[in-house]
């Protein structure tokens, strides 16, 4: 993407005030996206990002810079008006030879989603509105959407790293919205991968714009969820947004690093139950949120975060790596050139354990059934969080029970750890956007069935 | 290549491919930023950003595309693509403007703000950090103490003879802690933007938002209940950020909003009024027109309790057969046209914030909500949303509260609006627009807690 020369001349500029390192990040990343409303198309996009960031280590400290002008007047530029910040560095920083790092794809894309005209694509998603619509008479609004990104990035550092990907996703999602006189309850589904257009031989858009109407109506006739603590079961798939937003978030060492986590200072700790293992791999064959190499140009890793309850590793990221004294677990990720990288999750979730979900159920007298997430935030420091049930019943003598809406899940990540007693056998995966400081980025929540043996609701009911 | 020779270049393929409408934009920005801790700079980054965006109408429908590479290639590719998204449009072409009478005369461009070097940039930071640190000996350390300034320029011209620019800069400070007591942790931060950067006191800033961690120390749930509830002023405009979408005449239409057909109607408190001004020099954040060109309008949205206007952009005015408001923008160059809000805020009171407590006798002041982004359900209204705050104990602050959710609905809050405080509060300037508010006492509310 860049001649050597030019990405060489950018590195030494970069290096000429003392930093300690540089790297150069380019990205040429191609989108398309179809949105339709009550089954009509309403927008068509495409278009194409493109741009350079350039970073440099003065020790610890960082400094960034980006632009779309990738001449190698305006890299240069760049390079030197960043590395004119650094005032005292040690200089210990050289451009070393390249070496082209070299993989096979484990992310093989079978269908480009160029190859398909766009008005295929548009069929799918009528086709999906259509199945809610008919689903039932009180199915009043559709969304849905279909995007595809392909993104060639090329990534060298004056350690010597000389290397490009090409990433390439296509996600769906399908929204449907029930309303009465007085109410609208929604629900929706939205998977995807690191797939081509072979997205489609591996889910039902029919069957997702039913399932999702029928959440929607189910929600609409729900009572309003009862308040208080309460032992929570959290359904698999999406319900494994409480670790990644409780815990995972936690484990990164943006906030690790620099002390801003409970979960800081306590590899090797008992921090979950003994039912717990956590996992995050990067290497998921074609998963939402895996890659062959990070955005640092690291291969992506299997970490396993927590294994019986024991904290075993952080997610962790070149900079904060330097840091702490570790080594990067691979986990280095950013949205786009405009975003320095930090640590983020990729693939995360809770293992699958031996009860089958039948036990948990009938094995909880009083308590809330979570069979839908939405999403939630949580603040790093205090472990602090809350999200959205989707779509709740309630389970009494082990039994679910009556559908019930509006409940917020409130607490803490430390606390939930300890206090998930049953852990079921039917993991699953579900695609989200996470959030951050490097902006938003595709990852994968996940686990199989868990009940939580007390969880704070918060709803509007008696 | 400069927009006018782009604007000539991106004609003549348009009509080559049979465009019988076009539009081209530039954006632009420059922007640099940069992050303290323990005194030293942590991050620092310069950032230069540009895009073109290209909408066109072809057969009867509307295209759209985008690239961050700006060459003669570009140009092929923004045309040819929005010719094939347009082909799958089943909806009304949209309507290309000629321009407004006449623009408002906006000053948006600072020399001072353009002026300021990194250097002083870090000597900011480092007075915000500061200022935190000596506020408290409970105060830890800094979690983000951030410094910056930015300027942008954007261009459109269209096939109706809109040629308009304009440009625009601004500075911030952000600083936020992390204290602890006993093993209490509490965090907390305080912001400031705007574009006269005398107005901007680093010192003075770290310190309030060392005040406002340290005052939450020993927060406790309360017991579940109906309860008198005050939003402080920046909860109050981040609730309003989070339904502001309830005002916009693109959601009425296509059901997502409740306030289809209810123009004209009282739907607030007969002391709530509600404005959207594309030009506040409270907010320190002002623009002449919108990303469809139109001149923005300062309105009152809600007046004394009744909806006078919902948001307008060409398309959703054409369809109610009314004027755009001037609330039709790109989040970016990657967006459609969509509706949004410029200063959105409610109207302030007569009291301060102490003599509406002394009304409210007993109940809870919120600060802070969390959760917005999933606990509330834009089109129902309703939200459950965890939040801190403290109690209001006979007219006065008292103890610090936390771990509790507030529940209730966006449209009953509107209604229920008792009292009005005078402590306007705007927040940051976002792709949203800026949305402000005084402090408002809005009756009872479910609260749970312990």
């Amino acid at each position: 993407m860049l001649k050597k020369s030019v990405v060489e001349n950018t590195i030494s500029a970069a290096l000429s005030t003392g930093g300690n390192f540089a790297e150069i990040f380019m990205e040429d990343t191609k989108r398309n996206s179809i949105s339709m409303v009550n089954g009509k198309v309403e927008k068509a996009f495409s278009g194409i990002d493109y741009g350079v960031g350039i970073r440099i280590f003065n020790g610890t400290n960082a400094i960034y810079a980006f632009t779309n002008d990738t001449s190698e007047k305006s890299l240069i530029e760049t390079a030197k008006s960043a590395a004119a910040v650094i005032k005292n560095g040690n200089g210990d920083g050289k451009v070393m030879d390249f070496t082209k790092k070299i993989f096979d794809n484990r992310h093989q894309i079978k269908i480009m989603p160029e190859t398909i005209d766009k008005k295929r694509k548009a069929e799918i998603l009528r086709t999906s509105s259509n199945a809610a619509f008919c689903y039932s008479d009180v199915i009043s609004q559709t969304r849905s959407s279909y995007a595809d990104v392909c993104k060639d990035v090329f990534i060298a550092n004056s350690e010597g790293l000389w290397v490009t990907d090409r990433r390439v996703r296509t996600r769906f999602s399908i929204e449907a919205v029930a309303s009465s006189e007085y109410e609208k309850q929604s629900g929706r589904f939205s998977p995807g991968g690191s797939v081509g257009f072979e997205l489609f031989d591996t889910i039902d858009v029919e069957e997702l714009g039913k399932e999702a109407a029928k959440t929607a109506v189910t929600m609409l006739n729900a009572k309003n969820c009862p308040s208080g603590k309460m032992p929570v079961v959290i359904d698999n798939g999406f319900g494994g947004v409480i670790f990644h937003e409780a815990c995972g978030h936690g484990l990164e060492a943006t906030s690790v690093a620099r002390n801003a986590s409970v979960f800081a200072g306590k590899l090797g700790e008992k921090i979950a139950s003994d039912v717990v293992t956590a996992i995050d791999d990067g290497t998921i064959p074609n998963g939402w949120g895996s890659g062959n190499i990070d955005d640092e140009g690291n291969f992506c890793q299997r970490n396993i975060l927590i294994e019986n309850g024991i904290l075993k590793s952080y997610l962790i990221d070149k900079l904060n790596g330097i840091k702490m004294g570790m080594n990067s677990t691979g986990s280095g990720r950013r949205e786009s050139y405009r975003f320095a990288p930090t640590s983020r999750m990729t693939n995360t979730f809770i293992a699958a354990g031996k009860s089958t979900p039948e036990e948990i159920i009938s094995n909880t007298e009083y308590g809330l059934y979570a069979k839908q997430m939405g999403g939630g935030s949580v603040d790093p420091a205090t472990g602090s969080f809350n999200f959205a049930v989707l779509e709740g019943y309630i389970i009494i003598n082990g039994k679910i029970c009556e559908p019930v809406r509006g409940a917020t899940l409130i607490g803490k990540g430390s606390e939930i750890l300890t206090k998930i007693d049953m852990v079921g056998n039917n993991l699953s995966r579900a695609q989200g956007m996470c959030g951050s400081i490097s902006g938003s980025i595709p990852t994968d929540v996940g686990q199989p069935m868990i009940r939580v043996s007390e969880i704070t609701v918060g709803g509007r009911g008696e | 290549m400069d927009f006018s020779e782009l604007r000539i270049k991106v004609k003549q393929e348009a009509e080559k491919l049979g465009f019988t409408d076009w539009e081209i934009t530039f954006s632009g920005s420059q922007g640099t930023e940069l992050m303290v801790r323990c005194g030293d700079v942590d991050h620092f980054e310069n950032s230069t950003q540009r895009g073109i965006a290209f909408r066109g109408n072809i057969n009867g429908k509307t295209g759209y595309s985008y690239s961050e590479k700006i060459d003669d290639d570009a140009v092929k590719y923004l045309v040819k693509e929005a010719m094939e998204n347009a082909e799958l449009i089943e909806d009304e072409p949209e309507i290309f403007f000629e321009g407004s009478e006449s623009y408002p005369d906006v000053k948006g461009f600072y020399e001072d703000i353009e002026a300021i070097t990194p250097k002083q940039l870090i000597e900011n930071a480092v007075n915000m950090e500061k200022g935190l640190l000596n506020s408290s000996e409970y105060i830890k350390s800094s979690d983000y103490c951030l410094c910056g300034k930015s300027s942008s320029e954007s261009c459109m011209a269209n096939s109706k003879g809109l040629n308009l620019s304009f440009k625009q800069n601004m500075a911030l400070g952000y600083v936020s802690g992390i204290g602890e007591n006993n093993g209490d942790i509490k965090t907390g931060g305080k912001y400031w933007y705007g574009t006269n950067i005398n107005d901007f006191s680093p010192e003075e800033l770290g310190k309030k938002a060392g005040e406002k961690i340290v005052v939450q120390f020993g927060a406790k749930s309360i017991p579940s209940g109906d309860i008198n509830v005050v939003f402080e002023n920046e909860a109050m405009s981040d609730l309003l950020a989070t339904f502001s979408g309830v005002f916009f005449a693109e959601n009425a239409q296509k059901g997502f909003s409740l306030l289809q057909g209810k123009t004209g109607e009282v739907i607030g408190s007969d002391i709530l009024t509600i404005k959207d001004d594309g030009i506040c020099e409270k907010s320190g954040y002002s623009i002449p027109f919108d990303s469809e060109g139109v001149a923005v309008k300062n309105k009152n949205v809600i007046e004394n309790g009744v909806l006078k206007t919902l948001l307008y952009n060409i398309k959703s005015a054409t369809k109610d057969n009314t004027q755009s408001t001037g609330n039709g923008f790109k989040a970016g160059i990657k967006s459609p046209v969509i509706t949004t809000c410029t200063n959105f805020y409610i109207e302030e009171g007569n009291m301060s914030k102490s003599e509406l407590l002394k009304t409210v006798e007993n109940g809870i002041i919120i600060n802070d909500v969390a959760g917005l982004h999933a606990g509330a359900n834009i089109i129902s209204g309703d939200f459950s949303l965890s939040a801190e705050g403290f109690l209001i104990e006979n007219g006065e602050i008292t103890k610090p509260v936390e771990q509790i959710t507030v529940a209730g609905n966006f449209y009953d809050i509107l209604k229920n609006v008792k009292a009005l405080a005078n402590d306007t509060k705007f927040s940051m300037p976002s792709g949203m627009g800026v949305f402000g508010s005084p402090s408002v006492f809005v009756g009872k509310m479910s609260v749970s807690g312990m």
